[in-house]
């Protein structure tokens, strides 16, 4: 099968992805509560003390964002962040094979050498404010 | 056999892969020689646009492949739109400074005709770039 594979190397991969995961976590979370309460960027930019320009530009993956900002925008949203590094899974998940060649038998043994990196974990979580 | 497959076999069209770390591939990429080579060649080469993104081009492209091919969740609302349904049939794959043109062959398999700038084809459809496989 004709196949390329993208590859900007497992450096950028890894710190791109995860700012994309970030970005689209706090992309999820705006949503959310833009659908439930209407919360606008301008709302949130008072609150941190910016200019909603500011706050679209983040929003949209325009800027580096700090932790510290990435934390507060979380609060002005309402959520709540969790956060955790591991160790990567012994066992990779399984994956739709490209196209399944044609192997010998595999000798007994044979143990594999499946290895899965997983990205630090960040999840958004809604807290439920109090009236 | 399929006409995907055909193409494939014909190298009229190319899978595009991603590397997942793992992740199971939940939706696939093809696309034509030219844009595999805009991929390999152009894209590299490209800086942030007039928005000046802090994430480089290559690394914007990455990721929406990424989030594509592992079934992340992809957005299209009123504020932020990854992937959008134009006319004639046209989708269009956005990041902060790339804009990536091709069809849904299939509700998760995107044909990427080709990719450029995003200040280049905003508010425009790029139609007379666009030219459909004479697949048989």
């Amino acid at each position: 099968m004709n196949l390329y594979l993208y590859d900007i190397g497992e450096r950028a991969r890894k710190a791109s992805r995860f700012i994309g995961h970030v970005r689209a976590e706090l992309q999820r979370a705006l949503v959310a509560e833009k659908a439930s309460r209407k919360l606008s960027q301008q709302q949130i930019a008072t609150m941190i003390g910016t200019s909603r320009s500011v706050i679209n530009r983040e929003f949209m993956g325009l800027e580096n964002l700090t932790l510290r900002r990435v934390a507060e925008l979380a609060w002005a949203l309402g959520w709540e962040i969790v956060f955790q590094l591991r160790k990567p899974q012994a066992i990779a998940a399984p994956t739709i094979p490209i196209q399944a060649p044609q192997m010998p038998p595999r000798p007994a043994n044979l143990e594999p050498q499946l290895n899965a990196p997983a990205l630090p974990v960040i999840d958004f979580k809604s807290f439920a404010t109090a009236a | 056999m399929a006409t995907l497959d055909i193409l494939l076999d014909r190298q009229e069209l190319v899978r595009i892969l991603v590397p997942t770390d793992g992740e199971p591939r939940m939706r696939w990429v093809y696309g034509f020689p030219n844009f595999r080579e805009w991929l390999a060649v152009e894209l590299p080469r490209l800086v942030p646009g007039r928005l000046q993104a802090a994430d480089p081009p290559v690394e914007q492209v990455d990721d929406i492949l990424y989030r594509w091919i592992t079934g992340k969740e992809i957005l299209y609302t009123r504020q932020f739109k990854d992937l959008t349904p134009m006319a004639d049939e046209i989708w269009e794959m956005k990041t902060a400074d790339i804009r990536i043109f091709g069809w849904m062959y299939q509700p998760r398999k995107f044909i990427a005709v080709f990719g450029d700038y995003a200040d280049l084809y905003k508010g425009k459809i790029a139609r007379a770039a666009m030219k459909r496989p004479n697949a048989e």
